[in-house]
């Protein structure tokens, strides 16, 4: 191919060299002078010279033939040729015109090739026929500054104002010469604008600008040096872009316009420049660490395999091309962390090649400790189903704490590793007492961390407060009590600390209500009277209202209080909410109805329909709070008093007995109220309230009110998979309320599941119709009841047991309760859950709306009875934590509801 | 991660007492009146290198926290502002 290209050129050049033998001699000189002009030194010279030998006159040709050979000197002297650069100089000077027909440009051009002495000599001779020429001066004024021979100034010709200038110009010379700019400046100022040396002067000016970071300066003072002058190269460089000038600075120069190019070579898949110019960036920007600068701009690069810039394979392989082998293994078990797909496999993955990141013993463990906190958080925000995460044990379990056969543990256990790695961080005890616990086991797992808690953070409420919470839930009442006590010699002002004390109390009371020992009820209601505050007061009110309907007279025996019974309710309520505001006064009657019709069903209806008549008496005064206030009165309770109630939602029990509360909502309250509907699950209160103020409302809230109207219409199963309903509403929202529009989308998504969950999330109502899994290939998701979508007898089930065999245990169980030994019960019931949970997995049914389940279960009514017939046995064997331990859809399975 | 050193000017492995007196240092210069951009970019590096477990967070998880790629390694390169070197004329005609 190199052969061929050069046999190509040859001929191309013979045939030019044809040409020009062929052309008349005027067009050859002629041609001569465009080659010149064009900067084509050596086709000028071969046309000149065979001008020459074609008989044209030497005086024209020989200024031209100069210029010609100076050109290509010139040439040749840029590209470092400078022996042949001299060998060209001695042809020029053959050519070279007398002086008196030499122009000063020509003059300068020559002597860009000669030594000092010859200039002097050569211009000397110059102006003995010619006038004195500025450019010539100012280029020779140029090279004394360069060079420094002073001692040459006195063989120039007396006319040459040169030496009278000279004598400022000495010192500033060496001031130049060793960067002292401003000094130099200072030296030169006596110089004249005239002067040969004025250009100097400019130099000098323009490099103070430079370091007074006065760009703009030092451009003006550049603009001013004639081209002629012997630094042009420098100015040039200058002129153009400063960072070009390496020894300028300190420090990267350049990088941005280097990282713009390997964005550009990783977006072409150059892979190969992009490397190159990687490492060049790694170690202009920390030469003293190129390793860390690599693998951070490599971390950093993992970023673009999240858009496709580059696939995994693509980026693995570059960080094998970058990294030594530890370092790229490091950086690939960190990435695969990042993408979290199989959560204890990269997590533990990760950990095993942690020494490699952090070499210090110290920086290591706590590196542990926050890898293990940000998978227990990731793992536990995002709702991984445990039971169904992978894991190597044997491998990984030592690193991820994990010792337990229970998965419910796992998570727990990962967060107590990272506590013990990493005991002084904070965090690690709030993400562990937020973790859920149904399990004896579990709940003790806590109660160990926080134990530890107390002792790291001595001054610090948190542990005794969620401590407490445990023990009520283990029932340790006596436990919980001294906890408190203990956060309140911690934190004695502190008003959560006064708050949960006061609702322990109430916890002890009630319970003591419970039992009938009414006169320790009566001590603890007191107790926690006189310690309650503002948040706790109705609290506080209610319990004192439950325990006066449940006492009968028994402690009047001891201090004459009045009997309450069920005549007088209404006269105990009046009593005891006489002090409070009309919204304490109405909220706490609600309290009170939510917590007795939960715990106290047994209780007389009259006492009830009094209770409702308290209500509805004092509920008159909701049209005369202000529209925040009935939001506050909507809102569920807070998780702390859980314990003290049968549910959180008051919603409820408020708008079934006060219908036209709604109607005293502002418009701008109004959203957060329909959360609060959503949440409570109150769907057609919800649905009725938009109907009637989606009429009148207009712009922002009317958009929102047709949002909600179809999330809840999907959640109601009036809708299935409408996105284009969603789409119409995201349309016909103007930009500026666009954002409110994606908050309450995001907002709604937890109450959703499957694609419409990821469409909410994502604000995305384009995405194609919803698939389900490995049964992609149906055509609508209610192809899911045919008869093919479910195990025949011919259709294996490779999941971790045959759950034919267990149904048919199931079936003998119901038949038979007491025929098996009450653990072999608990392994079989284990089993069959781990198989039911695998079903919901392999069949792709994980994430799938409820209402879809709920049709798969009445389909399997008709079609598989036994199946279904087995479900309902094993949800009857399972207790509270069993239910706990279960998916949402393996629940909606068992009890048709999540 | 790296780039809070480089808008500090500080080497990798300095110590807390160091990065805290170049930070004092940093803040007094550009004041949040004078240059409120400048000083809440020193601020918000000084936080993120201030402890050693704030490093080691940084060295963990910087890359999970950084919301656009691009503008972070763009940003890298502007990190370290390369300081204007004395030179004199020789330098100056050799790299030329």
């Amino acid at each position: 191919m190199g052969s061929k290209k050069k046999k190509q050129k040859k001929a191309r050049k013979k045939r030019s060299h044809l040409n020009i033998k062929n052309v008349s001699l005027p067009q050859l000189i002629n041609q001569g002078k465009q080659f010149l002009d064009a900067g084509r030194a050596r086709d000028a010279i071969s046309s000149l010279k065979l001008a020459i030998k074609k008989g044209a006159p030497t005086d024209d040709i020989n200024p031209m033939l100069f210029r010609a050979y100076l050109l290509r000197e010139s040439q040749l002297r840029q590209k470092g040729m400078n022996v042949e650069a001299d060998s060209i100089h001695c042809q020029a000077a053959t050519f070279m015109p007398t002086y008196d027909k030499l122009s000063d440009l020509d003059l300068i051009a020559f002597m860009k090739g000669a030594s000092i002495e010859d200039l002097i000599s050569t211009y000397n001779r110059y102006i003995g026929e010619n006038s004195r020429s500025n450019a010539v001066e100012q280029y020779l004024a140029g090279q004394f500054l360069i060079y420094r021979q002073w001692d040459l100034l006195d063989n120039l010709d007396e006319r040459v104002p040169l030496k009278k200038d000279a004598a400022p110009v000495f010192r500033a010379a060496e001031l130049i010469h060793s960067g002292d700019w401003e000094s130099a400046l200072v030296c030169l100022k006596p110089v004249s604008r005239i002067s040969p040396f004025a250009p100097a002067r400019m130099f000098c000016l323009a490099m103070v600008c430079f370091y007074n970071e006065d760009d703009s300066g030092m451009q003006r003072a550049l603009s001013m040096i004639p081209e002629e002058f012997p630094l042009c190269s420098v100015v040039k460089k200058l002129k153009k872009n400063p960072a070009d000038l390496a020894c300028l600075w300190e420090g990267p120069v350049n990088t941005e316009k280097r990282v713009t190019e390997v964005l550009e070579h990783l977006k072409k898949k150059r892979f190969k420049d992009a490397a190159g110019q990687l490492r060049s960036i790694a170690e202009l920007i920390c030469p003293d660490d190129f390793d860390r600068a690599i693998f951070h701009l490599l971390e950093l690069v993992w970023r673009f395999t999240w858009n496709n810039t580059i696939n995994d394979y693509e980026y693995f392989r570059f960080i094998r091309r970058l990294l030594p082998e530890n370092q790229s293994e490091l950086l690939t078990a960190k990435t695969e962390f990042f993408d979290f797909e199989q959560p204890l496999i990269n997590t533990g993955q990760y950990l095993m090649h942690i020494d490699a990141e952090f070499p210090d013993r110290e920086h290591a463990r706590i590196a542990q400790a926050l890898i293990l906190l940000h998978a227990v958080e990731k793992i536990h925000k995002e709702n991984f189903f445990v039971q169904s995460l992978g894991c190597d044990f044997e491998l990984h379990g030592p690193v991820l704490g994990i010792t337990s056969d229970n998965p419910d543990e796992f998570i727990v256990e990962m967060t107590l590793k990272a506590i013990r790695l990493d005991p002084e961080n904070r965090r690690g005890y709030e993400l562990l007492a937020s973790l859920t616990r149904y399990s004896r086991q579990t709940k003790n797992l806590v109660e160990e961390g926080l134990i530890q808690m107390l002792d790291y953070f001595p001054d610090d409420p948190f542990p005794c407060l969620e401590l407490s919470t445990i023990y009520y839930e283990k029932n340790a009442f006596r436990k919980a009590e001294n906890i408190l006590k203990e956060a309140m010699k911690r934190a004695p002002h502190d008003s959560r600390v006064i708050d949960r004390h006061v609702i322990s109390l109430l916890i002890s009371a009630d319970n003591s209500i419970k039992r009938k020992k009414l006169h320790l009820a009566s001590r603890d209601i007191e107790k926690a009277d006189a310690l309650s505050g503002k948040a706790t007061l109705p609290l506080v009110v209610e319990k004192q209202i439950l325990f006066q309907i449940t006492e009968h007279g028994q402690l009047s025996l001891f201090d004459g209080k009045v009997v309450a019974g069920a005549g007088n309710v209404l006269s105990v309520i009046d009593r005891a909410v006489a002090h409070l505001s009309p919204f304490e006064q109405i909220s706490t009657i609600a309290m009170l109805i939510l917590d007795a019709t939960g715990r106290f069903p047994e209780w007389d209806k009259k006492i009830f329909s009094e209770l409702d008549r308290a209500f509805r008496h004092y509920a008159k005064s909701i049209k005369d709070l202000p529209s925040a206030h009935i939001v506050s009165l909507l809102k569920p309770l807070s998780k702390k008093v859980r314990p003290l109630t049968r549910s959180r939602h008051i919603a409820g029990v408020i708008l079934y007995r006060c219908k036209n509360i709604l109607k005293h909502v502002d418009d701008v309250d109004i959203i957060p109220v329909l959360d609060i509907l959503v949440d409570a699950e109150l769907f057609k209160p919800a649905l009725d309230e938009i109907k009637r103020r989606i009429k009148n409302a207009g712009g922002r809230v009317k958009v929102l009110l047709e949002f909600y109207q179809v999330v809840i219409r999907h959640l109601t199963e009036e809708l299935f998979m409408d996105l284009k309903a969603f789409q119409k509403v995201k349309d016909k929202t103007s930009e500026s309320d666009l954002e409110s529009l994606r908050a309450v989308a995001r907002r709604l998504a937890k109450h959703v599941s499957g694609p419409l969950k990821s469409a909410l999330e994502s604000f995305d109502f384009t995405m194609p119709a919803p698939s389900f899994g490995p049964m992609d290939d149906m055509t609508s998701p209610y192809d899911l009841f045919d008869d093919d979508s479910f195990m025949d007898d011919d259709d294996e089930y490779d999941g971790p047991d045959d759950l034919e065999d267990l149904f048919e245990f199931l079936e003998a169980l119901e038949h038979n309760p007491n025929v098996f030994d009450q653990t072999f019960v608990k392994s079989q019931l284990d089993k069959i859950i781990k198989g039911l949970e695998a079903f919901i997995d392999d069949s792709g049914l994980r994430g799938t709306p409820d209402f879809v389940i709920n049709k798969i279960m009445k389909v399997m009514k008709k079609k598989e009875p036994d199946m279904v017939k087995g479900f309902s046995t094993l949800a009857g064997l399972l207790d509270t934590e069993g239910i706990n331990a279960l998916s949402k859809e393996a629940r909606i399975f068992l009890f048709g509801k999540a | 991660m790296l780039s809070s050193y480089f808008i500090l000017g500080l080497d990798l492995d300095v110590a807390d007492e160091e990065i805290r007196k170049r930070y004092l240092e940093l803040i007094k210069r550009y004041t949040p009146e004078k240059d409120p951009n400048r000083f809440q970019e020193i601020t918000s590096a000084y936080e993120q290198i201030k402890t050693p477990r704030a490093r080691i967070r940084g060295k963990l998880f910087g890359t999970l926290s950084v919301s656009d790629a691009e503008e972070a390694l763009l940003s890298l390169g502007r990190a370290r502002t390369p300081v204007r070197r004395r030179a004199g004329l020789k330098e100056l005609l050799d790299e030329v």
